[in-house]
Order: C-alpha cells, then structure tokens, then sequence
C-alpha cells in the first residue's frame, strides 16, 4: 500500500518525537496515531501537541495583516510566509510496527531525523488498537504532555476505524484497563470514562 | 459435548480448608449464580468438581467505594463491572477427575486445590452426569441439580450399606423424598423395606397438597409389597387392603420396650424398675399379670409378691393401663406375625406396618421398637447361620423410622434396638432410614454413623449443625443447607453420592409413576462410555 508523507521528524527520543508537518496549519488531529520510521522498524506514535510558528527562531512571527481585507490577502501578498512558517506536531511514542507485527512497548531506538512522517492507515489502526497495552506506556510517560485527553482522543480515533459493531466492544475493553490502571484516582479515571463516551 | 460450557471466571486464591476464591468474568452477573451450583474448575492436570458456598462482591479499589461511580448510562457500568467491581465465588472444591484416567477411574475425593487463574466453567451436563452415573442399576434417579436439566442419582446398593438419614422441618417434602427413596428399594429390589408408616404415607396412599394423593408403595409396585395393618378398619377406610392385620401380643412386650417410652408416658426411675422385678417373677407373663392387677388388692398382693414399692406399682399400673386400650394389643396369643413378616422380607417383599388411627407416639415407639428387636434377632442368625456354613446372606433390609429421635436419643438410644442397629447393624445387612425434624435429637453416636444424608431445609442451629456433624466442607454445606428452598428442594451428601448436591426432587406424579413401572434397566455408565467421555474432554482440551 503506497504511504503518502505528510511530514518530516526533525528532533526524536525514546519516549517522543517531533515532526514539521508538510503542509502549513494542516497537522495531523490531536491523538491521531502516525509513524516514522528508525531504518529498520516504525516507530508509532499518538499526537499530542501540534504548534505553528516561525521555522527560524531568529525571526519570530510579525503582524503582516494590518490594513487587509482578508486573511488569505495576508499569505497572498507574502508569498515567502508559507516557507518561514512551520506547522510542526508532538508525538508520544506508543509501540512500533516492524514486520508487520504491532508491538505496544517503546523501540529499541527512536525514529530517525529526516525519517518522513506518515498518518496510519486503516489497516495499521485496526492492528494497533487490537490491543491495549500502550495505555500503560502512556499513563506512566515522563513527558508533560495531556495524558487524559490523549488516551481519551486517541480511543476516540480508534472507534471510527474499527466500525460500528465493535466501536462498544472497543470502549469498554479500553474502560476496563483504565479502571484496573487508574485504580487509587476515581476522580480522574471518572473524567477519562466520560470523556471516552463523547 | 462440552459445547455449552459457559466459562464464569478464574482462580484468584483460597485453600482446602476455606475453600476456593474464583473472580467472575466481566459480563458474568452474581444474580445469575445461586448457592448450591456446580462449577467444574479446569487445572492442568486435573478437574475439579467444587459446590458454590457463597457468592461475594469485591472491589478493586475501596475508594471507589465511597464514592461510587455514577453509572450515567450502561456503558459506564459495563466498563465498571468486571474491572474495577467484580463479583467472587467461594467454592468448595469436592472431587477431583484425573483429565487422562480419571473418566475411568471415576472421580476422587480432593486432596489439593487448583492453581491460581485455573478457569472455572459451569458444570455441565455431561460432567453431572460422569460424577453422578445415569439411571440404571442400582443408581436411581432423586433429582436434577438446581438450574440444571441433568438428572442426579443415588447409589441405591451403596446407599443400603450404611443407615439413611432424610431430615427437614415439617412441610419441607421429608415424606415425599423419603417416598421416593423407598421407591427406588422396591424398584430395584436393591434392599427388603419394613417401613413404620406412622401417618400412613406409604402403604397405599399417602397425601399431597394438590391434586390427587400421590400413589404409595403397594399401588405402584403391587405384589413387591405387603401392608401389615394395626387399624384394619382405618386401612379399609382409605380403600386399601392389608395383607395381614398385625396383633401384638402381651406376652411379646420385654421390659426394654418400656423402658424406651419412659419420656413418652412419663415412667419415673422406680416404675422401670418395678417392670424388671415383674419381668423377672413372671417372664413373659409380666404385662397381663400387671393389667390384671384392676383393683386395689390385687395391686397389693402384687406388691409384696414383688417386694416392691407400692405407689410405684399402683403408678406404673396406670401409666400402662393406657396401652391395654389399644386394640392391637391383645392378652390372647395372635398368629405369628413374625414369621409372616420375615418370610416376606427374606424374599425381598417390602412390607409396610401401618397405624391407621393410632398415631400416638406411644404405640409407634412400642410397635417399631417389638417388632424391629424381633426381626433384628432373626437377621443376626441367619447372618450368623451364613456365615457359619458360608451360605448367602440374607437380603440387606432397611428399616424406616419417623420421629426418629424418639428413637436414637442420647439417653434411649444405648438401649433400644434401633440405636444397636444404627452403630453395629451394617454387618448384619440391617440398615435403618431415619426420618426425623429434629436431628439435634439425635445421639451423636448414633449420627455419626448416618452414611447417606438427605437434608430439606432446616432452619435451626443445633439441627444444622447435628445434620452437618462429620461432613467434611460443613461450612459451605452450612450456607447451602440454610438457603434451600422451602419446598422440594435437598442437600444430599455422604456414602451414596460422590460429593455433596443440592437437587430438586423428581416431582412425585404420573410420568414418575409410568417411569417406575416400564423401568427397563439399560444399565449403569458403561466402560465404553467412560471412554468416550474422557476421549471427548481430551479433545476439548486440546482443541
């Protein structure tokens, strides 16, 4: 199945890796599962913060709009924004796919700088979400990123690609592991659930 | 086979002694498990077959407790349930089946427990069916286990080979699961009855609470069976007949017959002695010598014959003045009934002894305690005479009593005849069935050596725990036995069955008696199905 790049991981570690995204202001959603590869496997991961900004530190974004009418006037007079600017995403790294076989623990090395980033397809969605164990990985991450919501988007995304009949199946076999995971916290394991509902 | 196992959930701990802890799978609701059910837990090498003591709710975490989750919709409470909230059966693990020989060996009592997460399944059909034979032989078909469509059987010939004890409170279905079990006798002819029909249950017909009376011993089985009649024309009444109107005669009454209705008539120390003395200068003649002593004088006379006291005569004369009004009681020597009775028994009849009118307990502890040394006598020697010649033994004869702590109470039973046949008469093939409501009552000695327990209900302490005495996993039996249902419903355990059941009786109607009557005896569980039944559970478990 051909892949279609939609990015480029510029800075990558065991836990997490950040990506630019090809096309400005079009990042993958929040809690969408993509992949870049080491040179051997695909390293997975859940988005779990996008930002767009200036891809030169030195020159930091400036007002350019003032006067216009519109704001597609503002990258129609300055063609050359959509080169200094840079949608770039966060992802936490959940498992990788290495020949064929979807493993939910962190790959022996991390993704490659340069590697191209993709968005899983269906058929990657439908074998990660088989099973559970990366909500492990991810309640015990040490990276600050908003775990809650994240288990509780990417669970969402998962629904819509494993159909109707087991969208319910999925839920609960999810709920249940929070419960066992987040057991001690019955306030935030009752924020997670509700969450999952939506 | 094995198709409808429904597994339930797994081994989480416990011990032999408490029991096993077994965590319900999510989905698998508590309402849906009741006490007293069958669960077959799956080791890696064995099987084992455990009862359900108690069924439990458990919680991850108790905070969650406090504060409980609000279940918004069901999908919360599905997540819930199974996770974080879960249900727990205690079992009792019963018996083991070795997975290879065990079919064949038939199973073993249990020494060990499963390991932790062993799956426990609902029994099955076909597992009911491997611990408890199928109909046929000398295994008779009481009853299916509770939510179950199986059917349960006694060992009819293990279950004469040690007395009987059928207990429960009244209206609990005593009479018809004792009924029943005397049915499966005569049937199978796997034991002679004499029954000592106190309300005359048995004999012809006995009385139900709706719908016609169910059919007793001798309109099922005919000729198998003889009713002996102490009120002929109370039998009459009922449109039976009696084979044979029963006479006692004074002269058959022996001291120890008194002596067993001192309670019953309120006989103090010295009237009983008092029987001796005249036992001892007249013999035989002591009862008619005693009623004939109607006045005064003659008393007196009577008395310093004896060297007695005289109130105790004048009392003892008044006390037992009551039982002359019997007319089944008779100073003339009646035919001898004995014999007619042996005869029957030897040749595997049943025989009844109805009481017609006569229900006080008086002459039903006097009539069964006469008759039964009599018979008893007559086993001993030809026990003694067979083994002597190294003839046969007589046929195994099982001896029903109700009110059977009037009986066996500790402080009667060292002497009556009953209690000897309780503690020593399995050597001589003399069993006894006792039906009673108050086992409490009961000599622990004597309890002791109830092989086979049916148990109804029963909702007293110190009856629960008589009955329970000597079981092993009395604690689990202990909650099973305390929620059986009021009707229908029995604890079964000990010698005839391979482990503890509670069963739901065979209802007592037509198709039973069509059952009872076209019976064709296809045989126990065979060899060849042994096999296959391993073969098929090797099979499951390698598939």
């Amino acid at each position: 199945m051909s892949r279609s790049r939609i990015g480029e991981v510029l800075n990558a570690s065991t836990t997490e890796f950040v990506a630019a995204c090809d096309d400005l202001h079009r990042p993958p959603p929040f809690g969408a599962l993509v992949s870049a590869s080491d040179g051997e496997r695909d390293v997975l991961g859940l988005v779990y913060h996008a930002s767009t900004g200036s891809a030169d530190p030195g020159r930091p974004a400036i007002v350019r709009g003032r006067g216009m009418e519109s704001e597609e006037d503002v990258y129609h007079q300055h063609p050359q924004l959509a080169m200094l600017l840079q949608t770039e995403i966060k992802a936490l790294v959940v498992g990788f796919d290495e020949d064929g076989v979807v493993r939910q623990h962190l790959p022996p090395r991390p993704a490659a700088i340069h590697a191209f980033l993709y968005r899983a397809s269906d058929d990657l969605m439908q074998r990660f979400y088989q099973r559970l164990d990366f909500l492990s990985i991810l309640i015990g991450t040490p990276v600050a990123a908003p775990v809650d919501e994240l288990i509780a988007a990417g669970l969402r995304a998962a629904r819509s690609s494993v159909g109707p009949a087991q969208e319910r199946e999925l839920t609960i076999r999810a709920g249940r592991q929070l419960v066992v995971l987040m057991n001690g916290d019955p306030a935030r394991l009752g924020a997670v659930l509700r969450r999952l509902r939506a | 086979m094995n198709s409808d196992v429904r597994r339930l959930g797994t081994v989480i701990g416990g011990s032999l002694k408490e029991g096993v802890e077994v965590k319900l799978d999510p989905g698998v609701e508590t309402e849906d498990i009741a006490v007293g059910t069958y669960v077959v837990v799956e080791g890696t090498s064995k099987r084992f077959f455990c009862l359900v003591a108690d069924v439990r709710l458990a919680a991850l975490d108790q905070k969650a407790l406090v504060n409980p989750p609000a279940f918004e919709d069901d999908l919360l409470a599905e997540i819930w349930s199974g996770a974080g909230i879960y249900g727990v059966l205690e079992v009792a693990p019963l018996l083991t089946l070795d997975k290879l020989a065990g079919a064949l060996d038939g199973p073993q009592p249990v020494k060990s427990v499963p390991s932790h997460f062993a799956v426990a399944n609902q029994a099955s059909d076909e597992d009911v069916e491997a611990v408890f034979g199928r109909d046929g032989g000398s295994f008779f078909e009481i009853g299916t286990p509770i939510e179950m469509e199986t059917r349960v059987c006694l060992d009819l010939a293990k279950l004469v080979e040690r007395s009987v004890g059928v207990f429960g409170k009244s209206g609990t279905g005593k009479t018809f699961l004792t009924r029943l079990v005397l049915a499966g006798l005569v049937q199978r002819e796997v034991a002679a009855n004499l029954v000592f029909d106190m309300h005359n249950e048995y004999g012809w017909e006995g009385t139900g609470e709706a719908g016609p009376p169910p059919q007793g011993l001798k309109k099922l089985f005919g000729p198998k069976v003889s009713i002996f009649s102490l009120d002929p024309n109370s039998t009459r009444r009922r449109g039976a007949t009696s084979d044979f109107d029963l006479q006692i005669g004074y002269d058959q009454i022996e001291p120890e017959d008194i002596a067993l209705l001192a309670e019953t008539l309120g006989l103090k120390g010295p009237m009983i002695e008092a029987v001796y003395l005249l036992d001892r200068q007249f013999g035989n003649q002591w009862l008619a010598k005693l009623l004939d002593a109607d006045t005064e004088e003659r008393r007196q006379a009577l008395t310093s014959a004896l060297g007695a006291h005289a109130a105790s005569i004048g009392a003892l004369w008044r006390k037992l003045s009551k039982l002359a009004r019997f007319p089944f009681l008779t100073r003339s020597k009646p035919t001898d009934y004995l014999m007619a009775i042996l005869d029957r028994l030897r040749s595997g009849t049943s025989v009844v002894v109805e009481f017609g009118d006569f229900r006080a307990l008086e002459a039903y502890i006097l009539v069964a305690n006469v008759l039964t040394r009599r018979i008893h006598h007559k086993y001993v020697e030809d026990v003694e005479k067979a083994m002597g010649v190294g003839g046969t033994k007589p046929r195994p004869l099982i001896i029903t009593i109700e009110e059977a702590h009037k009986f066996l109470h500790p402080t009667v039973a060292g002497q009556t005849i009953f209690g000897e046949i309780a503690r020593e008469m399995r050597k001589y093939n003399v069993t006894l069935l006792v039906v009673d409501q108050r086992p409490s009552g009961i000599d622990d000695e004597v309890l002791s050596q109830i092989g086979t327990r049916l148990c109804c209900l029963l909702d007293n302490e110190k009856d629960v725990d008589a009955v329970l005495s000597g079981a092993s996993g009395r604690n689990e039996l202990r909650a099973v036995l305390a929620r059986l249902e009021t009707k229908q419903q029995a604890l079964v355990f000990g010698h005839a069955v391979p482990m503890p059941i509670v069963i739901k009786t065979r209802t007592y109607d037509d198709d039973f008696y069509r059952a009872v009557r076209t019976f064709q005896d296809l045989g126990a569980l065979t060899r060849a199905e042994r096999v296959k039944f391993r073969d098929a559970q090797v099979d499951y478990l390698h598939s």
